[in-house]
């Protein structure tokens, strides 16, 4: 058996397991609905780890670049920007679908060299990796933005309105 | 495989592995973004609420007073005795669940105890292990506990962590607000100074000047001059409309947000033009005080006294201009204010003695909906002005506009205004598509920041509890092509900008009346090519 079939044939045991390690970042009331209802609307942040960790995973288990992943991971990166989490424990759940597959590989490939079988498969994580890393931070700065925003236009508009500001600097 | 460490533990350094204890042991930390600042001991001082004094979250010392833990007792057994629904809700929670994850903060972070259920518990178990015998005794075993400092950090973050939306008690079979309970809670908070500065600061300028901002007179009315420019550029008519005019029929209130920040304006600029449509065509003799220049009511987040005294403003400035009527603007918590508790504060006299059940001039319409509070929503006017064919519009000119609506929680769930503003809103654009069931009408979902929640530094928190209203408007935007969200509220326009730029960047925020501004047609009016943004229209053929 290939890793290609191997990650195929245990694709759904595989995303289990990953959407686990995404849920257990929360407390268990908090990971208990959000593996739970299946609701798009009432379980926005649940639905959108489940169903977008299984694309990822598909698409990247189909062999295509992380790249083709960044709409799902820029979904989930922007809930997890969110919560109030450091970004070592929000971005925990990428690296861990290395570790993931390791484990379960290691069952079907006792007698190989496991490490130089997934040499490939964890090259690609390592791209997810680094996407996330991107997203997540460009999620921050959309947040920092809007701080910056929010004080500059309350200020800017003020003085422009009590026409304190001359035109040729205001524009 | 289970000795192992969990995957994701491994990567992380998980200070925090998430506790599988009970929640009365699990402590509360503080988190940047979650909190909002204390509140300003002068603006405290300012409108007379006890225990001003500087502190801050995040120091182990909040500087309480020596008897706090007797000033917080002493006004919960006020308040039981005082508030009937408040003794019930403390007695009657069977904790069914119901309730759980109904909480736009807990559906976004997964905090338990966010859930409503424990929001109230927090209270709850004080009041059992404080003053009842069953949780005296057995404490822990009754689900009791004391009071520490601890617990009142706890609940000042959780109690500050409540929009008091009330969406969770549309589930509760028992018809349990949490809302009335995180109220109650933040007046005890407030009886030892421990508000937060977006709220009392807004409330003491209130008080002073008659709106959240302090703004004064003559620069309330600038600016409103400012707006009647624009809307001679664009429209080539000028509005002319009138302050503080003795003997006018109706009174106009609106919150200062509609009045001093984008898309609010625009919204602002919308009733200008209706005021000076009506007044040209039917007579209708509208006028603005710069005195009641606020309705939004922040005094509802501090006491019920407190809310009492700024609401009164409204109708002292009715009386003292002696208008018929007040009729009140796209407002949140202006209404609830008006539709659930200012009958119980004020007693009937005080609206009612020199005013008349409002009727609509034009229409002839007897609101007799508001016969004791003797003020009209501007979305039930404006239906009524459209259902009798008093408007002349042309949808054409938001064509480039498909919109849904955020049903705003206090008008929506606290006052039941559901159809009104959908029905005006259809008769001003062509394309309108409702969000989900479960996400609209009586169960729909806050915008995060209401209930003073909306501070710069409490973003974190209100982007998490933005998240269910954003992702029902993502589902329409990418399904039908929605771009606009439309709302009846100025927090929602202040809050759903930013929120719609992080979860949905397609979708921008309008108020109803800016839709209505941009289809009324006057007689003889030029030929508009721009829309109130001073964006072009779109060609009258697309
Ligand atoms: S739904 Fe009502 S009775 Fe059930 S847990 Fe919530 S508050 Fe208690
Ligand atoms: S009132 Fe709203 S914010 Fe408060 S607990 Fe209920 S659902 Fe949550």
């Amino acid at each position: 058996m290939d890793v290609h079939s191997f990650l195929t044939d245990h694709q759904n045991s595989l995303v289990a397991q990953w959407a686990d390690a995404l849920f257990q970042t929360y407390p268990e009331e908090g990971a208990k609905f959000f593996s739970g209802s299946k609701n798009q609307f009432a379980n926005p942040a649940g639905h959108t780890f489940r169903t977008n960790l299984d694309i990822i995973f598909r698409t990247l288990a189909s062999g295509q670049g992380a790249a083709a992943c960044t709409k799902e991971l820029d979904e989930i990166m922007r809930i997890r920007a969110v919560q109030g989490f450091s970004p070592s424990v929000a971005l925990c759940f990428l690296p861990a679908l290395k570790e993931i597959v390791l484990r379960e590989a290691v069952k079907i490939f006792p007698d190989k060299s496991v490490d130089e079988l997934l040499r490939d498969w964890n090259r690609t994580v390592d791209q997810l990796i680094m996407l996330g890393f991107d997203l997540y931070v460009n999620c921050r700065e959309i947040l920092w933005q809007q701080k910056a925003n929010q004080l500059y236009n309350r200020t800017h508009k003020l003085l422009e309105r009590a026409n304190l500001l001359k035109e040729e600097v205001a524009g | 495989m289970s000795d192992l460490p969990r995957p994701e533990a491994l990567f992380a350094n998980i200070d925090y592995t998430p506790p599988k204890a009970d929640w009365m042991d699990v402590p509360t930390v503080i988190k940047p973004g979650r909190y909002c600042y204390a509140a300003n001991p002068d603006s405290v001082n300012y409108v007379g609420l006890p225990h001003a004094h500087k502190w801050n979250p995040l120091d182990d010392d909040w500087g309480l007073p020596e008897n706090w833990q007797e000033i917080i007792f002493n006004g919960l057994r006020e308040r039981l005795h005082k508030f009937r629904s408040f003794k019930i809700f403390m007695d009657i929670c069977v904790r069914c669940g119901a309730c759980a994850d109904k909480c736009h903060f807990f559906i976004g972070s997964g905090d338990p105890k966010n859930m409503p259920v424990l929001r109230a518990e927090l209270l709850r178990s004080v009041y059992r292990g404080e003053f009842t015998t069953f949780g005296k005794i057995l404490g822990r075993f009754a689900g009791g506990r004391k009071l520490t400092a601890d617990v009142l950090k706890e609940w000042w973050y959780y109690f500050f962590q409540c929009s008091e939306c009330r969406r969770c008690s549309v589930f509760c079979p028992y018809g349990i607000d949490t809302a009335e309970i995180t109220i109650i809670g933040r007046e005890l908070l407030n009886l030892i100074g421990l508000n937060i500065d977006w709220i009392a600061t807004p409330v003491a300028n209130c008080y002073r000047t008659g709106n959240h901002l302090g703004i004064q007179p003559h620069a309330f009315f600038d600016m409103i001059d400012f707006f009647c420019d624009d809307i001679e550029d664009i429209t080539g008519i000028r509005p002319e409309p009138s302050f503080n005019k003795k003997g006018a029929d109706i009174l106009f209130i609106t919150p200062s947000g509609d009045v001093f920040a984008d898309p609010g304006t625009y919204t602002c600029m919308g009733y200008l033009i209706l005021f000076e449509y009506l007044k040209r065509e039917y007579g209708l003799d509208v006028t603005w005080s710069t005195y009641a220049s606020e309705g939004g009511n922040f005094g509802f987040f501090t006491s019920h006294e407190t809310m009492k005294r700024l609401n009164s403003k409204m109708y002292m400035e009715a009386k003292r201009l002696g208008a018929k009527w007040i009729l009140g603007g796209e407002c949140g918590h202006m209404w609830r204010v008006i539709h659930q508790y200012m009958d119980t504060l004020n007693g009937p006299d005080f609206q009612g003695s020199h005013m008349e059940t409002p009727v609509n001039p034009i229409t002839g319409t007897v609101f007799k909906n508001a016969a004791g509070t003797k003020m009209v929503h501007i979305a039930e006017f404006t239906a009524d002005l459209i259902k009798h064919g008093k408007l002349n519009l042309n949808k054409k000119r938001n064509a480039n506009i498909h919109l849904t609506w955020h049903d705003s929680c206090n008008p929506a769930r606290g006052m039941g205004l559901l159809e009104e503003p959908r029905y005006v809103a259809r008769n001003v654009v062509e394309k309108f598509t409702d969000m989900p069931e479960g996400t609209i009408r009586e169960q729909t979902f806050c915008c995060g920041g209401g209930a003073g929640l909306n501070a710069g530094e409490n973003d974190e928190l209100r982007m998490m509890g933005g998240l269910p209203r954003a992702n029902a408007v993502k589902y329409v935007h990418e399904k039908y092509g929605v771009n606009m969200l439309g709302c009846v509220c100025a927090i929602d326009r202040a809050v759903l900008p930013n929120s719609m730029e992080y979860w949905v960047p397609e979708v921008d925020v309008c108020g109803l009346h800016e839709l209505v501004g941009n289809a009324l047609v006057f007689p003889g009016e030029k030929e508009r090519e721009t829309d109130l943004r001073g964006e072009d229209l779109p060609g009258e053929d697309e």
